[in-house]
């Protein structure tokens, strides 16, 4: 019994202590919490932040290394020109400012600590000209300018180290330090980042309303359940060619509303354009049984993160055999391959070479019941494409519609 | 004396389950297949190791960091002992190194792909792994395209998790848990076989190995040498196959049809013969 007792005394004078500890370091002045507002000096690591300073840097190598670096001489030049615009002088050794694009359909950009800038394909395809690319590179040069995934760190260590004083509350955080960089700071330090970054578009000769008009770019979600794609008029060459590359990677990660979404504006701005009709009809073709966007009433949250869970757990087969259980599926279904096939027709009046073209209605049509044409449209493909490296999966299907076409399955 | 017995068994209890389940962790290591893969007729013999995924986290008191350069060496070490362990089944296997990959961008393009792709699967499969036997999990028609291009039957795609505690969290964990510490390091490896059919995934085989901080940071090939092993266990050899049901074989063999330029020309002769009986013009495009 005495040692129990004297066990909680020690648990209690260790509790108070740690209340203490706490109270102190949660009132410590800035900028050791980051409270909104960046150091715009030099700011030597302290010795726990070295390593997260030589993750940064390999950071760069890894996304190297797992091919996310999208490649494109016009658009990395640009972007380093428009940066090399908007960005301040280094205050720091470990700051480098470079500026590279990334793989991926999230619309989103980012900035590590050494200076790295990221931006991502989904963010650039929205884009309606170059002053948004600038107003965006602007908020995110500050945040490293201001050192802020620094201080975030700081303020997050100092936030737990109180919280651990007070009880075990300290679980497994991931790396802020990185976190932090790529999905957001704290509200004060993203608003200072806006503020400042307006300024140096000012400066640089942009006009600021773009700032704006790039954050309501933003704010669409056709997918109803994530931001996504819009239209955009800005038709320089690289980023059309990153426009076309984004729809298919937006059909192959499933987001096919944003997909078509993308790609509706990509046609009524360029109609003489095959890809964009091919783009298009892919589109359309991935939806499936699924409606296109605005085809369904708003979702509520709750609803959102039903789907955000049928989507996790349910395999893309799975979905899709689900909502054909439903007359609005099949329904849907057969709009959307009828859409995707008459895209496709109108790819191969503009440009009969563009074998693909004859690949999507292959498909769609097998879907619609329709196997002869289906069949003509898939041997079509693989005569024009005898070196095609899906001509597996072609010729897979095509074996499919020969084994219902002899079960009397024609369905002309 | 006796009263505090039982609470003492309680405390080092979970000690003890951790202490068995890190003896125990070939026995932990499970592998789910298709029938086709059992049964040799779709098991893949030529593969490619894409470059394997790894996490890293190395768990401190405070904060919890990713390691990323430390990453990069177990995924180095992961496809290699990857590609020596399925070799020494039999099987013929290339590793798709980061300089292959520099070599071309389309390769790069269709290799990062696959991974996404497979990273979306990846999640269910951990979940519901059994349904690796009814062919649920599909990578999508990229790795139809990327073992076109590299001339093989199928893919290797891991993904590594490593966790490493350090002696402060340990110790921090020690006191908080009363005496005893859930936390420990560890590697593990799930490792799936995607066909170069359809994309599907016909083999899962995951493998745990109980380690420590300094073995992960300085042992990377010695800890995923072990994971790998744990995990591919039951990797069958070339050799060795297994009857399964006469449906299961049915629905397997489908898989491995149509190999080659002349199974798929006979597939559109066949497609034009069907057309002419039903009476309409034959397929235009020779």
């Amino acid at each position: 019994m005495v040692c129990r007792e004297r066990f909680r005394d020690g648990r209690r004078a260790i509790g108070r202590a740690g209340l203490v500890a706490a109270l102190w370091l949660l009132a410590s002045p800035s900028p050791l919490r980051a409270t909104g507002e960046g150091v715009y000096l030099p700011l030597p690591p302290e010795k726990n932040e070295v390593h997260l300073l030589k993750n940064a840097a390999a950071m760069e190598d890894l996304f190297v290394r797992r091919g996310y670096r999208y490649e494109d001489d016009g658009l990395e030049a640009m972007l380093a020109r428009v940066g090399a615009a908007l960005a301040p002088k280094p205050t720091d050794d470990y700051i480098r400012y470079r500026f590279h694009v990334l793989r991926d359909v999230d619309p989103n950009a980012f900035a590590l600590p050494d200076g790295q800038v990221y931006v991502n394909t989904g963010i650039l395809v929205l884009l309606e000209n170059e002053a948004q690319l600038a107003a965006i590179l602007a908020h995110e040069v500050h945040h490293a300018a201001g050192h802020h995934g620094i201080l975030s760190y700081r303020s997050a260590r100092r936030t737990l180290i109180a919280s651990m004083a007070l009880g075990p509350l300290t679980l497994g955080v991931g790396d802020y330090f990185l976190i932090g960089s790529i999905y957001g700071y704290s509200r004060d330090l993203e608003a200072e980042a806006d503020r400042l970054g307006v300024r140096r578009l000012v400066r640089a000769g942009y006009d600021p309303n773009e700032m704006i008009a790039m954050l309501e770019i933003l704010g669409e979600d056709p997918e109803g359940e994530r931001p996504a794609a819009r239209s955009t008029k800005w038709s320089t060459h690289p980023e059309l060619r990153a426009r076309a590359e984004t729809i298919r990677d937006l059909v192959a990660v499933d987001y096919p509303r944003s997909a078509l979404a993308l790609a509706t504006p990509f046609v009524a701005g360029a109609p003489s354009d095959p890809e964009a009709h091919y783009a298009l009809a892919e589109a359309r073709r991935s939806l499936g049984a699924r409606s296109g966007p605005g085809g369904e009433e708003e979702l509520t949250d709750r609803e959102k993160r039903r789907n955000l869970r049928v989507r996790y757990y349910l395999t893309r087969d799975e979905r899709q055999e689900r909502l054909l259980e439903t007359e609005e599926g099949k329904a849907g279904l057969r709009a959307n391959m009828q859409a995707a096939r008459t895209s496709c027709l109108r790819a191969l009046s503009l440009d009969p070479g563009l074998a693909e073209a004859h690949r999507g209605p292959g498909f769609a049509l097998e879907a619609l019941g329709r196997l002869e044409e289906a069949g003509r449209q898939l041997v079509a493909y693989l005569r024009a494409r005898p070196e095609a490296p899906d001509r597996p999966l072609v010729v897979a299907e095509l074996k499919e519609i020969n084994a219902k076409l002899e079960q009397g399955g024609s369905n002309r | 004396m006796t009263d505090q017995a039982p609470r003492n068994i309680l405390r080092n209890l979970p000690c003890a389950v951790l202490i068995a389940a890190a003896a125990l962790a070939p026995a932990f290591a499970r592998g789910y297949t298709t029938p086709g893969f059992r049964s040799r007729q779709a098991r893949p013999m030529r593969l490619v190791v894409l470059p394997p995924h790894a996490d890293f986290i190395k768990s401190k008191v405070v904060m919890t960091d990713q390691m990323t350069a430390e990453s990069a060496a177990l995924e180095t070490e992961g496809a290699k002992v990857l590609q020596a362990q399925i070799e020494a089944k039999g099987h013929a296997v290339r590793i798709l190194t980061p300089e292959d990959l520099a070599r071309s961008a389309m390769l790069r393009q269709l290799v990062t792909k696959v991974n996404d792709r497979y990273g979306e699967e990846w999640g269910r499969i951990v979940y519901r792994p059994r349904a690796v036997k009814q062919k649920r999990y599909s990578a999508g028609e990229d790795v139809v395209r990327l073992c076109s291009m590299l001339k093989v039957d199928g893919v290797v795609v891991a993904r590594v998790v490593a966790v490493g505690q350090t002696k402060g969290k340990a110790t921090f964990s020690y006191f908080m848990g009363g005496g005893s510490s859930s936390t420990h390091s560890y590697a593990r490896i799930d490792v799936g076989i995607l066909n170069a059919r359809q994309g599907q995934v016909e083999a899962f085989f995951t493998g745990y190995e109980a380690s420590s901080l300094g073995q992960l940071t300085k042992k990377a090939a010695l800890v995923m040498s072990q994971a790998t092993e744990n995990a591919l266990g039951r990797y069958p050899d070339s050799a060795t196959f297994e009857a399964v049901k006469d449906e299961e074989v049915e629905t397997a063999a489908d898989r491995t049809d149509g190999q080659g330029d002349a199974e798929d020309e006979a597939a559109i002769q066949d497609f034009e013969v069907l057309i002419k009986k039903s009476g309409a013009a034959p397929p235009s495009g020779r």
